[in-house]
């Protein structure tokens, strides 16, 4: 099959030159188109070390699915007139596939699940939502549409995992543990209210965090969001709450 | 001094408990200490704003697990479970808000399977009169800092009249405020052990549903919602109300009553001075109640 969405870079002098509000949404569609390919890339390479046929084709469709998500998102920066790069190379994003990588290469199908499922998807989840009531018209839906799907994808693997925690509740937790601290650090600091650590690689031009609020969102407000839904999908795995309340606390800002 | 009756466990533990506390931060300062707590000491406090920026975004849920002794030895178990309501939104424009932090911090509570889970002050208020709104309860008992409160009042109550040789059981208790959940509550334990209640609020219909209630129980009950219709009979009178002053007509009940009085901390030197005043010309016994947001009673 053919990818929906091609995996080079664009620079940024090729985007158009435009609104400062296009701008922004530029920034924003490029993140979420490259958090989408990566999702993408890893669901592909987890149907690869599927035992059970039925979760390797499980896996690809999902890896289809977020393909035709990076798509719907660079169709609405065609709309808005804007061409949206990606970037999986950029690294924050090369952290986090690496991360997924390790544990393909351990044949690790629950650390998959975890990384994947419950720490990538809650941000997208979250982060989608909140874009999805500021963004207008059909860029809006497009976020809230693809936000609803999401969550609704994380519904099978947290029934996989609740019956993995279900075997040995204190080896599951102590693996989520380690597994927050490599993939959660990384987001955590691709959330902070300022980038620290130099340029994401991502936005096509100086960081767009301090232009969010000239489209009503707030960089704090995603990172909250974000980790208010991993906290949440934490509690449904039954994880105790001040337990993990105090891993996210311990976050990077 | 003996072994701490209550302190601080570690987390972590996933076994039932016996009780939950639920609560929330009352300024920006206990927030940063919880996050501080939450963080551990190997790592640096967050920055202020940072905390502003975090924290409304916390869900409900558990801080810290509390051990608590009695003086037999008996020991029980229990959580606090904070609300996590920023102490920057505990007006009413987050009623909505904060009522759904609440009923998260008691869904919390009975998941961890507390028998009886107390609502902190301010918590308390929100769900005044509206219990139904919290989660299906499975057994579990809510409390709020009121019950506390009535506990105190009951019992000075009855500390003051066997002081003063005075036989509960024949007296007449006026109870002004008595449809709130300080009042019914009082109406409900004291009503069975005396001869008469009089009711006093300013909503009749609530006024008729608790007289019908406790007239089922067999308590003789009489109701109105004026202030003016203080009986002459009443020879103990608590006082209920959330009133800015104790600026009552109290003229027309018995002389020297027992008399159990609501404060807040704001009203509380107020009414201690008017309190006082009356037990000295007029030699009534007194108690008095600070209900304010945490529960402390303050008697004299």
């Amino acid at each position: 099959m053919e990818p929906a969405v091609g995996l080079n870079r664009c620079l940024p002098s090729e985007c158009t030159s435009l609104s400062p509000m296009a701008l922004i949404w530029q920034d924003v569609l490029a993140q979420a188109m490259t958090g989408e390919l990566v999702a993408a890339m890893n669901y592909t390479a987890l149907s690869e070390i599927c035992d059970d046929p039925a979760e390797a084709a499980d896996a690809l469709e999902h890896a289809e699915g977020e393909e035709r998500h990076a798509a719907r998102f660079a169709a609405e920066g065609r709309r808005i007139g804007v061409d949206v790069p990606n970037n999986v190379e950029a690294k924050h994003w090369k952290r986090l596939r690496d991360a997924f990588l390790r544990r393909i290469t351990e044949r690790d199908f629950i650390g998959c699940l975890i990384v994947q499922e419950i720490m990538l998807e809650s941000f997208a989840v979250a982060s989608y939502a909140r874009v999805g009531r500021v963004a207008p018209g059909s860029l809006g839906k497009t976020f809230a549409a693809i936000s609803a799907e999401e969550e609704e994808h994380v519904e099978h693997a947290l029934a996989i995992l609740r019956a993995e925690r279900a075997l040995d509740a204190q080896r599951f937790d102590d693996k989520v543990h380690r597994l927050h601290l490599e993939v959660m650090t990384t987001l955590a600091e691709m959330l902070a209210r300022e980038c620290r650590h130099g340029h994401c690689e991502v936005c096509h031009d100086s960081c767009v965090k301090p232009s969010l609020p000239d489209i009503r969102l707030s960089a704090a407000e995603l990172r909250g969001a974000s980790l208010q839904q991993y906290l949440k999908t934490l509690d449904t795995l039954g994880l105790p709450g001040e337990v993990t309340l105090a891993w996210v606390s311990q976050l990077p800002v | 001094m003996g072994e701490p009756v209550a302190g601080v466990g570690g987390s972590g533990s996933t076994a039932e408990v016996d009780f939950a506390l639920i609560g929330h931060q009352e300024g920006w300062r206990a927030a940063a200490d919880v996050l501080a707590f939450l963080r551990g000491p190997e790592h640096l406090p967050l920055p202020d704003d940072e905390i502003r920026d975090i924290f409304p975004w916390i869900p409900p849920r558990t801080v810290c697990h509390v051990e608590a002794g009695s003086i037999t030895g008996v020991k029980a178990r229990g959580l606090y479970i904070d609300s996590f309501i920023p102490p920057d939104r505990l007006e009413a424009n987050y009623l909505r808000d904060n009522l759904g932090r609440v009923r998260g911090a008691a869904s919390y509570a009975t998941q961890a399977g507390a028998k009886i889970v107390s609502l902190g002050g301010f918590s308390s208020i929100l769900i005044e009169g509206n219990f139904d709104q919290l989660p299906q309860r499975h057994g579990t008992i809510f409390t709020t800092g009121n019950t506390l409160t009535v506990g105190f009042i009951v019992q000075g109550i009855q500390k003051m009249c066997a002081v003063e040789g005075r036989d509960l059981r024949r007296s007449t208790v006026l109870i002004v405020g008595a449809t709130g959940d300080l009042g019914s509550a009082c109406a409900r334990c004291l009503g069975p052990t005396v001869r008469r209640v009089q009711l006093r609020a300013r909503n009749v219909e609530r006024l008729r549903k608790l007289a019908a209630e406790l007239e089922a129980d067999g308590v003789p009950v009489e109701i109105a919602t004026g202030l003016e219709e203080f009986s002459a009979q009443a020879d103990v009178v608590i006082c209920a109300a959330s009133l800015a002053s104790p600026s009552l007509r109290l003229g027309r009940i018995a002389p020297m009553p027992s008399f159990a009085m609501r404060a807040t901390r704001r009203t509380f030197p107020r009414a201690r001075r008017w309190l006082a005043s009356k037990s000295s010309s007029e030699g009534w016994d007194r108690s008095l109640v600070d209900c304010d947001s945490a529960p402390i009673f303050g008697a004299f």
